[in-house]
């Protein structure tokens, strides 16, 4: 009996060991994979992905995330003009200041700036931007982002320092599968006109040039005599 | 041969021509030298303003009607000044009054000997907003007011101060675009300062504005450059080439150091021969010019963002060794910065430390006039919020201003 009891309180012991092994393993690990997760100073476009019919009209929010102090930021997106519509630009909570909603040319530039001493941090809208999908395609909302370049998209802090490290791009697709085909075969039309013309002048220049080679030929097969024949034969 | 002969003869020909041509070249580089042989010292005065100022006045009736109060007491009429810029000029009609604004600059002109002789002046301004819908003519009048400025300083009705330059505003004037306009020679003033006023050609017409048109445009950056010429000081005989009683501006300064005067005084004993100087420009991405004057002779200098080592050729300046000059940095974005050296050898080395970036309206101070500007810039996206000079208007430079905000220059 006793020793029944030593041995369960041996099992015990070791049960109680194991368990507590387990659980310092457990939380060194997840401690560790906080400490070495890379805090991102990004820009994301929410939603990344839709799918969306023609003439909706749908919301782009632009966010900023990071653990630092910024003192403003400038996104830089480019769009296919011929598929997407900004119908307005509305400013965010991340920036009191928003002096830059521009766009051009299939470009769109948004610049928040910070006041004061004010400063932002976390995860907030720099701006949300209105877009109408005018015509079937599939199309992305790009951000530009080239490091070490500080023309384009920039999370900026004190002494100009640009923390950016990532951004999120957005993807749509607009209208049913026949409508994208159509579409693209609408835009792809001058090209494949201007492909034919080429080919046809390629074909023109091939049959032009066998002609040429056939007329050479029938003039080489032509026996010009060398003896002069309105003279009599020389002795 | 015939084939032989004819191909020689179009030789021949061919070589009397290529003949005649470097002939000619050689006649015409020789009398172009002779034209440049050294016969002056150059002299540039270029600076921005010392001093800005706006009034704007409020009339019932236009013409400005004498028994509502004015001109008599401009005051009564209902004047307020503005400090700084950026300067409005123009008229505009709203809510039943009138207004007519002007605007006064004033530059430091007393490094301009009163022996000098004035050979031309440009006054410069860069458009900050364009709100006129018809167009009128900017002009500049010489005026002296007192700084800083007051409504008695007003000008009166009839605009008695005559004009001595002026330039077309239209519509479609860009905005950010900078316009250089001649000036009458003898409105500088040598030795001391000279003063402008500058007022719409409408205004002067007493052209009633109309209702809800406006008609006035905003500028900043005034800046006045002016060459002369002044008698030389007495120097040792130069046994090759013969003395010159004059010095005279040779054109506008380059970066490369070699047209700041003439090159007269370029083997005198004793003189400034070369400046090397350190200046750095914290946060500057691109190129940016800049002007740097000592004594009275200015020029641009061309800084980068990976460079401190600039030299940086006087030789042409005849300066005196064992003396104290102050060379003056200015620009467009930074604040004005004087550093005092002593020209202890044929060259000099000059620290200048650091320049500061972010004074956009030039009035020596990084302030909230340069955030508004700013933020016009940004949102038009022109350049001249283009504080780092990599080419973007962005965060980035309201970052370099908020850190520099509260800076004044020398």
């Amino acid at each position: 009996m006793i020793l029944i009891k030593k041995i369960k309180k041996h099992i015990l012991k070791k049960l109680i060991l194991t368990s507590l092994i387990v659980t310092v393993l457990l939380v060194s690990s997840l401690f560790s994979k906080a400490a070495f997760a890379k805090d991102e100073n990004e820009i994301i476009l929410d939603p990344s992905y839709k799918e969306l019919h023609m003439g909706d009209e749908f919301k782009v929010d632009v966010l900023i995330s990071t653990k630092s102090k910024l003192i403003g930021a400038d996104v830089k997106m480019t769009f296919d003009p011929t598929i997407l519509q900004v119908k307005g630009i509305d400013n965010g909570k991340a920036f009191k200041l928003v002096p830059l909603k521009m766009v051009k040319e299939g470009t769109i530039l948004i610049t928040g700036l910070a006041e004061g001493t004010n400063r932002f941090s976390g995860k907030a809208t720099l701006a949300t931007i209105r877009f109408k999908a005018k015509d079937a395609g599939d199309t992305k909302l790009k951000i530009a982002f080239s490091p070490p370049s500080t023309t384009n998209s920039n999370l900026t802090m004190d002494k100009a320092n640009d923390i950016l490290t990532k951004v999120t791009s957005a993807h749509f697709v607009i209208g049913t599968p026949v409508q994208r085909t159509g579409a693209g075969l609408k835009k792809s039309a001058l090209q494949i006109i201007l492909f034919l013309i080429i080919l046809a002048l390629i074909g023109a220049l091939i049959f032009l040039y066998l002609r040429w080679r056939k007329y050479q030929e029938e003039v080489q097969d032509i026996n010009i005599p060398t003896i002069p024949l309105d003279r009599p034969p020389s002795p | 041969m015939p084939t032989f002969l004819n191909f020689s003869r179009k030789n021949l020909l061919g070589v009397l021509l290529t003949t005649f041509l470097f002939v000619s070249l050689v006649v015409i580089s020789l009398s172009v030298n002779k034209v440049r042989e050294p016969v002056s010292r150059a002299a540039n005065y270029s600076n921005n303003a010392s001093s800005v100022g706006g009034l704007e006045v409020r009339l019932t009736s236009y013409p400005p009607d004498s028994a509502a109060g004015y001109p008599v007491t401009p005051s009564s009429a209902g004047c307020s000044s503005q400090s700084g810029s950026p300067l409005t000029i123009g008229q505009h009609y709203a809510g039943s009054y009138y207004y007519d604004y002007r605007a006064y600059v004033k530059f430091d002109t007393s490094s301009i000997p009163s022996n000098a002789t004035i050979t031309s002046a440009v006054l410069q301004f860069t458009l900050y907003s364009n709100d006129t819908n018809p167009s009128f003519t900017l002009q500049a009048r010489d005026f002296n007011w007192n700084a800083p400025l007051s409504c008695s300083d007003w000008g009166g009705t009839t605009l008695g101060a005559g004009v001595v330059g002026s330039y077309p505003i239209t519509s479609s004037s860009a905005t950010g675009s900078s316009f250089p306009f001649n000036i009458s020679l003898g409105a500088i003033k040598k030795s001391t300062f000279t003063s402008f006023m500058i007022t719409s050609s409408r205004e002067a017409s007493q052209i009633r504005p109309a209702s809800g048109v406006p008609e006035f445009i905003s500028l900043q950056s005034p800046k006045l450059t002016a060459a002369y010429s002044v008698p030389t000081p007495p120097q040792p005989p130069q046994p090759s080439q013969p003395s010159s009683p004059t010095q005279k501006n040779t054109g506008s300064s380059s970066s490369s150091g070699s047209n700041w005067g003439s090159s007269s005084n370029k083997n005198l004993p004793n003189t400034l021969k070369k400046l090397n100087l350190k200046v750095s420009v914290p946060f500057l991405l691109g190129e940016m010019k800049v002007n740097i004057g000592i004594d009275q002779y200015s020029k641009e200098l061309t800084l980068k963002h990976d460079e401190t080592d600039y030299s940086v050729d006087t030789s042409d300046l005849g300066l005196p060794l064992n003396k104290i000059y102050t060379i003056t940095f200015s620009g467009d974005k930074i604040l004005k910065r004087k550093v005092q050296f002593n020209a202890s050898s044929a060259e000099t080395n000059v620290n200048a430390m650091e320049l500061t970036l972010g004074d956009l309206n030039s009035d020596s101070a990084i302030n909230n006039q340069d955030q508004l500007i700013f933020l016009d810039s940004i949102s038009k996206q022109t350049s001249i919020g283009d504080i780092n000079s990599d080419g973007a208007t962005n965060s980035l430079d309201w970052s370099i201003l908020l850190y520099n905000l509260g800076k004044v220059g020398d």
